[in-house]
This record gives structure tokens, sequence and C-alpha cells, in this order.
């Protein structure tokens, strides 16, 4: 008896292609302290603006970036004191750096100019302008470019830039060179995808339970999709091997859907220029930003500056409501399609896992079993202690915003990013006065919370307190999104089926797929 | 519950479908992340060529296996060096290398009389005027880096007694082996 010939599948899908261990070595990159360098969402930015292609308004913004610190800085390596000398990378430190560079040195090549929120250039042919809060992103592309094309034609690009970049076409030029570097480099690195062949088979399978161009998606249909892709072909090899994938592409297919008629084709790396007719495209028209109203998890404001200096949520709180915060509203029209995932996702999880690792024949077999999947009641139970969670740290929030000391800095300007979601921004309103209840719920919540961020001395730094401010509106979030899941939950649970029915049945369907799919064959 | 919807006509559907791959291909990178195993990223090489950080034995591990990284390392130091002393001509690779000369300095390699297991560094600057360097670098054709603290020049010259088996002497001696002074 052996294990079954998918193993090898496993360990095929398991293995790090150089791109993404590049991507990982970037958000893995740790400052001296042993903190990220890098927030979470600058990470995640720049692994979708590089399997996207959609860099090349990122790397023109680099270029010019380096032009300025150049000017500004000293020795033979002015560009690289100021991308890798420094040590946490945010807009703050950032800012710091450079005004603290301009101090020191001055300027040694006119043209440059440090504004409140960013750097102004101003060339012969125009202005160009940066804000600090872009600078972070724009550090981590310069380390992904250097990890895929090397140090050293990159290094020759920037130093024939900053000897001639008096207007921006010299600026341009550097950013062009850089993204064909980018670009072949790309070319044989870029994973290799099924996305084609997994949008048409979804398509497809819609297509088999309507005669009109009228489609239908809905928890079973998803799970009848997922175990039709894998069910009787031991080593067959899916594109949707994991049910969270499945689930996860139908979620990104309803996705597309709702936008993707609605904006123009995606943009792929070209020159840069306004010169149309040479297949040139504005720097300045590309790569826009979600469209309006587009569902962006709040987990990604907490995972930015300044909120990502606060603790709101543990490693443990943020993988429980990461896959729920992502999916949107759309987890509330699909609520069995994220208990599944959650429960026997992470069965799958520890399958492939243990797998990977060579566990012996009895651990894959009890896992196989799903004898430790979470009955669909006890998660939500789970879930229910987050939402309390959550409203605590909301308590603990309001205490921050509405403490009688603030501190000597209030009125100091707020470090936000300039590209920061304002949309969610609670407004400082210290002194507000609150009932004498809520007042102490509030303080005894501050003062329960032993986490990064939450003590008195935390709250002297006006960074700490902006990042309450925001990640308060984050908080309000994700805690209304959780409830209205909840509510379904509910819901399912006083139906004739109720949850604990439907988990019953579940175990069963996954137990046999499971087995089917990474169980020993005679 | 059940989410209606109506598909786009072909024309439409190849914007979606263009927006579903990019979705997927982030979906799958992020994921793939999660199990990836992290190299050195380029700051941590730079803290160490700029002498920021000067231990980091991973680093120097990594360097023996990853040519590239190896070039990196070297490419950086060439730029910020005080001199850079390239491998030696091929010519002379027969017997261990005992002079490396630049226009800035002479690095000589001279036996002990005293202590015959040990050998002396000496470094003579050009313009005896000139910052000295502190460090010493030494980059082998097989990614081994070895780092050297220098005392302060007197009268524009450097010495360093070395054991005869050290490993800064070892790769002196080689003609594979580049040197930095920083």
């Amino acid at each position: 008896m052996e294990i079954v010939e998918a193993t090898r599948h496993v360990l095929e899908a398991g293995k790090s292609s150089e791109l993404t261990a590049l991507l990982a070595t970037v958000a893995d990159a740790t400052a001296m302290d042993g903190e990220p360098r890098f927030a979470t969402k600058i990470s995640r930015d720049l692994a979708r603006a590089v399997v996207c292609r959609k860099y090349s308004r990122g790397v023109l913004q680099l270029c010019h970036l380096v032009n300025a610190v150049d000017a500004c800085g000293t020795g033979k390596d002015r560009w690289e004191r100021f991308f890798f000398g420094l040590d946490k990378v945010r807009g703050t430190s950032i800012r710091a750096w450079l005004n603290e560079a301009v101090n020191q040195n001055d300027w040694r090549r006119p043209g440059f100019e440090i504004s409140v929120d960013g750097l102004h250039m101003t060339y012969s042919d125009g202005d160009f302008v940066l804000g600090f809060g872009r600078m972070s992103f724009l550090t981590a592309l310069l380390e992904t470019v250097i990890g895929m094309v090397g140090y050293e034609p990159v290094d020759k690009i920037f130093a024939q830039m900053t000897k001639h970049a008096t207007d921006q076409d010299e600026v341009k030029d550097a950013a062009n060179a850089l993204n064909r570097l980018i670009y072949d480099w790309l070319r044989d690195h870029l994973p290799g995808t099924h996305a084609a062949e997994k949008f048409e088979a979804i398509v497809a399978y819609l297509k088999t339970s309507s005669d009109s161009g009228s489609v239908q998606v809905s928890d079973e249909n998803i799970l009848q999709f997922w175990l039709q892709q894998n069910n009787g072909h031991a080593d067959a090899i899916s594109d949707f091997r994991t049910y969270r994938s499945a689930v996860g592409s139908f979620v990104d297919f309803l996705r597309a859907i709702e936008t993707g008629s609605t904006q123009s084709m995606v943009s792929y790396a070209r020159p840069l220029g306004t010169d149309r007719d040479a297949g040139e495209i504005d720097p300045m028209v590309l790569e826009g930003d979600d469209p309006a109203g587009a569902w962006q998890t709040p987990l990604a404001l907490l995972d930015s500056p300044p909120a990502d200096a606060i603790k709101f949520l543990n490693k443990r709180e943020r993988e429980g409501l990461d896959f729920l915060m992502d999916c949107g509203p759309l987890a509330i029209d699909l609520p069995l399609s994220i208990m599944r995932s959650e429960v026997f996702g992470s069965v799958q999880a520890r399958i492939t896992q243990a797998l990977r690792r060579k566990a012996g024949n009895n651990v894959v077999q009890d896992l196989l079993g799903c004898a430790d999947a979470e009955p669909y009641a006890e998660r939500t139970l789970r879930f229910h202690d987050y939402e309390q969670h959550l409203l605590r740290v909301q308590k603990a929030v309001l205490h921050v915003l509405t403490r009688e000391d603030p501190g000597p800095d209030t009125d100091q300007d707020p470090d936000l990013p300039e590209d920061a979601d304002t949309t969610n921004v609670v407004p400082l309103f210290a002194g507000k006065t609150l009932p004498d209840g809520a007042r102490e719920q509030s303080l005894a919540a501050f003062k329960d919370l032993n986490r990064r961020g939450f003590s008195e001395d935390d709250l002297e730094d006006p960074n700490i307190r902006e990042g309450f401010s925001i990640g308060a509106g984050a908080l309000v979030l994700a805690r209304d999104h959780l409830a209205d899941y909840l509510v379904v939950l509910a819901r399912l649970q006083s139906d004739d089926d109720d949850l604990e029915q439907v988990f019953s049945t579940d175990l069963q369907v996954f137990q046999s797929l499971f087995t089917v799919m990474y169980g020993e064959k005679e | 519950m059940t989410i209606q919807i109506n598909l786009p006509d072909d024309q439409s559907m190849a914007t979606v479908q263009e927006h579903f791959a990019d979705e997927d291909n982030v979906r799958q990178t992020l994921t793939a992340m999660r199990e990836a195993e992290p190299t050195i990223a380029f700051s941590r090489l730079w803290r160490f060529a700029s002498g920021e950080v000067t231990h980091d034995a991973d680093l120097l591990t990594a360097l023996r296996h990853d040519s590239k990284l190896a070039a990196d390392v070297n490419a950086l130091l060439q730029k910020i060096s005080w001199s850079h002393l390239p491998q030696a001509a091929a010519a002379s690779t027969d017997e261990d290398l005992r002079l490396r000369e630049t226009d800035l300095c002479a690095i000589r390699i001279e036996s002990s009389r005293a202590e015959p297991d040990q050998v002396y560094v000496i470094i003579e600057l050009k313009d005896a005027e000139a910052n000295a360097p502190r460090t010493l670098i030494t980059s082998a054709a097989g990614g081994t880096l070895e780092r050297l603290e220098l005392p302060a020049a007197q009268g524009g010259v450097i010495q360093v007694l070395l054991q005869h088996d050290d490993a800064v002497l070892i790769a002196l001696r080689d003609h594979g082996t580049e040197v930095f002074l920083r």
C-alpha cells in the first residue's frame, strides 16, 4: 500500500517558483528589530503589480524618486543609502530621511523641493509630484526588481539617468529601460497559470444548468463543481484541487463579471509616452484604482501604516477572519461556501502539509477521515467570539479617540499616506464627552487589551493615535460584515436542515473525496 | 441562497476573462507565497556590504550557493569601496599571490621572520594623506566572503599580522579572489 500518486501533484503544487520566492523574500524582509520592513499591504500590492504586469507607473515614479534622492544624498551609493538604509519603510520614516538629508546636504542639483505631502520635482518640460506614502511601495518595487534582474544593470540605468535628468524624457527613458528588463525577466518567470482554462471551466459548468444567458451560482453548485472537478480521478490534475481555491475562483469570477464589463482592457507593460501610434502608454492614465464601490477587505487598512503599528487582531483572529473579509458581501450570498472553506479547507491544507512533510500513514488517514474538522456550530461560536473581540477593540478605540489628554502633538500634521483610503478615517475628537458608563467601559476595554499599541505610553506616539483613528473605520466595517454573516448563519441554523445536519452531510462528502484524492490505492 | 447573473456578450466576456485572470494570478501568487522559502533580500546584502551589519552567517552561506547574489554583492562592493583590486592575471596562477596593486594602493604579503606561523599583510597607500580604508573584504570566485577590520594607518601604511591559515590570508593569496577596501 502506498500513498497515491496524487501526492506528487501536491508536492508539485507546493514548489515555489523563483518569482513567488522573490516576492516572499521582499515580504519577509525584516528591519533591525526583526519586525517586517514593509507593511503587509505593501507586499500584497507589490504581488498584484508584478503578476498582473501593472508596474510601469510605479517604475516611472521610482525613477523620479531615484533622481531626487540622488540629488540630496552623499557618497557613491546615494540612492542605495535611501532605499536600503531605511530600516522600517514607512511614509513617516521616508519623510524624516529626506528632510534630514536636505538639511545636512542641501540639494546638489536644482529643481527639487520637499512639501508637506511629498516631493515636488521641477523639470525643464514640466513638474512631477510624488507623495511620501507611495514611496514605501516604490522601495519594495526596487528591492524586487534588483532581485529579478540583478543590481548592476539597475545601477547602470540609474547612473545614466542621474547624469542628465534635467527633463522628464530622460527619466522616462530610464523607466522604459527598466520596464524592458522586468518584462523580459517575467516572460521567463511568471508562473504558468491556467486562468483561461479555469474561467472556461466555470462558464461551461454554469451553462450546463441553464438554457439562456442567465446562470446561477449557489453554495450547492460550487460544491458540486468542485466534486465534479476532482471526483473519480485519484491522480487527476485539476485546476481546482483545493476546495478553497474553487470558492476563491467563483468569487473572482463573480467580481470579474461585476467589474469587467465596465472597465477597459487591462494595460500591459509598454513604452511610456504619449505617442499612442507608436504603442506608447501615457503613464498617468495607467493602472487605475479598483472601480468605485468595489469591495476591499477592511483588514487591508489594518495592515497599512499607521494602523499596522497597533495589534488590533492577533494571528489566530486575523487568519480566522481573513477569507470571510476577503469575500466581502459575496459571503452573505454564499455562506456555506465560506463555512466549508474555513472548516474543510483547513482540513485539506493539513492533509497537503502532512503529505509534503511525508507524515506517517496513520496521521494522513486520520486527516482524511476529517476527525479534527471543526463542527459548523463550533466554528459559528468562534465567529461570535471574533465579533465580541471586535466590539471590545472598538470600545478601546473609543477610549483613545475621546481621551481628555491626547498628548502634546494633537495639532501635528497627520502622517497619513497620500494614497490611503480616507473614507474610513474617523477624525480625532478628543475632549468630546461620553456618558459615564460608556467612558468606563471603553477605558476598561482599553486596559484589558494587553497588546501592542494599547498602553497609555503608546498613545504618546502621534502615529499610534493616527493608527487608532484610521483603524476605527476598518473595525466598524469588519464587525458590521461579520455581524451580517452571523445573521445569515443564524437563519441557516433555524432551517429544517440546521448547521449540525449540514455539517454531518458535508463531513461524509469531504471524507469521501479527500480519500479519493489523497488516500491509499490498492 | 442563489446569485443570479446574466453572462455578458462575447466582447465583454473577453474583458471579464482578463479581470478574472488578474484576480486568479494574484490569488495563486499570494497562496504560493505562504509556502515559498524566502531568500536573501538585497537590503540585507546592502547592510552587510555597507558595514551596517558585520556578521550575517546565513548571508555568507547563501553567497556560496547563489552566484547571482554573489555577483550583486561584488558589484555593490565595487561601487562603494575605496579601492577595488580585481582578480589577478591568469598567467601567474601557479603560485601564491604576494602583491596586489591599484592606482590607490598596494597590498603586500610577507612572512614574519620572528614567527614562522604568522604573515604580515601590508597595505601601502599611494597618497599617505588619503582617508585610509577601515575594512578589507575578500570575495572568492566560489562566493566565499571574508571580512577584516583594519587598524589605523601609520604614515600611509596599514599593517596586520595574521596566522598563516587565516581565511582572509588564504583568500588574499588566491588569484581568483577580488579584494575590496572600504
